[in-house]
């Protein structure tokens, strides 16, 4: 009888410890600016990391797996369509993937048609949930979160589980405070990271429309951006690099702008040309101030 | 044969069960798990739940099977083992009687220890969510009642045919390589060419089809029930490959020297 209490009360020592070291975040002590998870795992974490990003994608899609998609959690600008569910919406993007679906027919083999194989598929068709939907409404959309918390806690390096938990917490949570902690831990781990303090500037901008903080979270995305590119924005890398480039101007002539300050704004807009001379909005805040 | 004496045999095959704490031992290492998990704090974020509900429902599948294929696999080979088959196989009693008689008492051990399990899970996730038993948990925990019924009538087959650990051994490969893999046998069938396609075709079609009482997807992201028909079918599938497997386990018991 003592054997077993002693035994149960290990147990529920156990069980308890688990939950104060989650709760006080002990678990995350550091030895050497390495935290006991970097030590254990080393260069894993991003692999662990990169793979909790997919499985928070997969989760925005309701469990079916979806990260080759143009839309995915990667994606921030996804569009919402109209055919909604209780929670979810159905997802609509018939044209897309009915012209992979069909491109995919081409190139297989002839499918088997044998009454077994296709029962078979028809069962697990029915048994596994296929034709993704998107969490929808703040009861739902958290529902990936653990995901994320996982992906910064497995990899403090993977830039973009910051960059989409923080877009999620703010963006469709409204949770800014928690998103902007999120990105100064994240620029803390990332010094050299533009895309933090682009996202942290997004914030600034939108929704707490703060544009002094805008202003100076932009100048420093800019001034790392300028640091990765060697100052030269005139040569320019990927397309996505560029486009951030672009972002951070926007957000710098746009705070100006809302600021007042019209003259900043047209000198900004006139500099911001020489790098991307088709953009339409320079050009307008160029030309009307 | 007598209905009386198939149960008194399985009467004694669950209170093995929960008499060697196996059971216990899976459950408390579920609430360890679980507990301090359902308390993190994502971001200051309250009530979310479906992760609460992938982690818990993994933890169930995984020790449901391993209970279940340890138990069924030393059921007759213990009574062999301790010598215990003799006096038994001495009582008016036939072999038959006796191999059903272990299945039954197997499968409803195992069904008990699964419905705790899904007991607590059933808690645990209604104090999150607030919302406790949909009709797709129903028909989930239906259909892994018929896993467990299915998984036992083949570990007490492959107990006749192989040694226990050797039985344990292929029964786990077999029933997570089913789970894992068998959906996608149908796609490799069709993609691959001759005779590769030809050897999955016959695995796909003679295997029994574990991932279809897989409803995990289902509860977790709340996609619904499964079609009444294709349930029912599935439960058919399920007493069809039982009924396979125990016939065959009576006919090889009958003929095996003890």
């Amino acid at each position: 009888m003592l054997k077993r209490l002693v035994t149960l009360l290990l147990w529920l020592t156990a069980l308890a410890l688990g939950v104060f070291l989650l709760q006080t975040g002990l678990i995350q002590y550091q030895k050497g600016g390495r935290n006991i998870i970097a030590v254990l795992l080393g260069d894993t974490r991003m692999l662990l990391s990169s793979k909790m990003v997919v499985l928070a994608d997969e989760y925005y899609h309701g469990g079916v797996k979806h990260q080759d998609c143009e839309h995915g959690l990667s994606r921030h600008g996804h569009q919402k369509t109209l055919e909604h569910t209780q929670d979810e919406h159905a997802h609509q993007h018939t044209e897309l993937h009915s012209k992979r679906n069909n491109a995919e027919t081409k190139q297989t083999p002839e499918k088997d048609t044998s009454f077994f194989i296709g029962w078979v598929e028809q069962i697990n068709k029915e048994i596994r949930p296929s034709g993704h939907k998107h969490l929808h409404g703040k009861r739902y959309e958290k529902e990936i979160l653990p995901w994320m918390w996982a992906a910064v806690k497995a990899s403090p390096e993977n830039v973009l589980a910051y960059q989409v938990s923080s877009f999620w917490l703010a963006d469709k949570l409204g949770k800014t405070e928690q998103a902007l902690k999120l990105l100064e831990k994240g620029i803390e781990h990332n010094p050299d990271s533009y895309k933090l303090e682009l996202s942290r500037a997004q914030i600034f901008f939108d929704p707490l429309q703060n544009y002094e903080k805008t202003l100076s979270a932009a100048r420093k995305a800019l001034a790392k951006w300028k640091k990765k590119h060697g100052g030269q924005p005139e040569k320019p890398r990927s397309k996505s690099e560029l486009l951030d480039h672009q972002h951070i101007l926007t957000l710098l002539v746009e705070s100006n702008r809302r600021l007042g300050e019209l003259q900043t704004a047209r000198s900004r807009a006139k500099q911001a040309l020489e790098v991307h001379p088709d953009n339409e909005y320079f050009k307008k805040i160029f030309d009307n101030h | 044969m007598s209905l009386k004496r198939i149960l008194a045999v399985s009467r004694v095959s669950i209170l093995e069960l929960f008499r060697r704490r196996d059971v216990y031992a899976a459950l408390i290492l579920v609430l360890v798990l679980s507990i301090p998990l359902s308390c993190i704090n994502f971001f200051g974020v309250e009530g979310i739940v479906r992760y609460i509900r992938e982690i818990s429902l993994l933890l169930i599948w995984v020790f449901s099977i391993i209970i279940t294929i340890t138990n069924a696999a030393r059921q007759i080979p213990g009574e062999i083992q301790r010598r215990t088959i003799y006096p038994l196989l001495s009582k008016p009693i036939g072999r038959g009687e006796l191999v059903i008689g272990k299945f039954l008492g197997a499968t409803a051990a195992s069904t008990g220890a699964l419905l705790i399990f899904y007991a607590l899970f059933i808690v645990l996730t209604g104090i999150k969510s607030q919302s406790w038993i949909s009709s797709a948990l129903l028909q989930g925990i239906a259909l892994h009642v018929c896993f467990v019924i299915l998984v036992n009538a083949m570990t007490i087959l492959g107990s006749l045919l192989l040694t226990p650990s050797a039985n344990i051994t292929c029964c786990l490969l077999v029933t997570v390589g089913i789970l894992i893999f068998g959906a996608q046998l149908p796609e490799t069938a069709a993609a691959s060419a001759a005779p590769v396609n030809i050897i999955t075709w016959v695995v796909n079609t003679v295997i029994p089809h574990f991932e279809f009482f897989d409803m995990r997807l289902r509860i977790i992201h709340n996609r619904g029930t499964v079609n009444i028909g294709v349930f029912f079918t599935v439960i058919a599938y399920a007493a069809l490959y039982t009924s396979v497997f125990v016939s065959l386990a009576v006919a090889v018991f009958k003929r095996k020297r003890i």
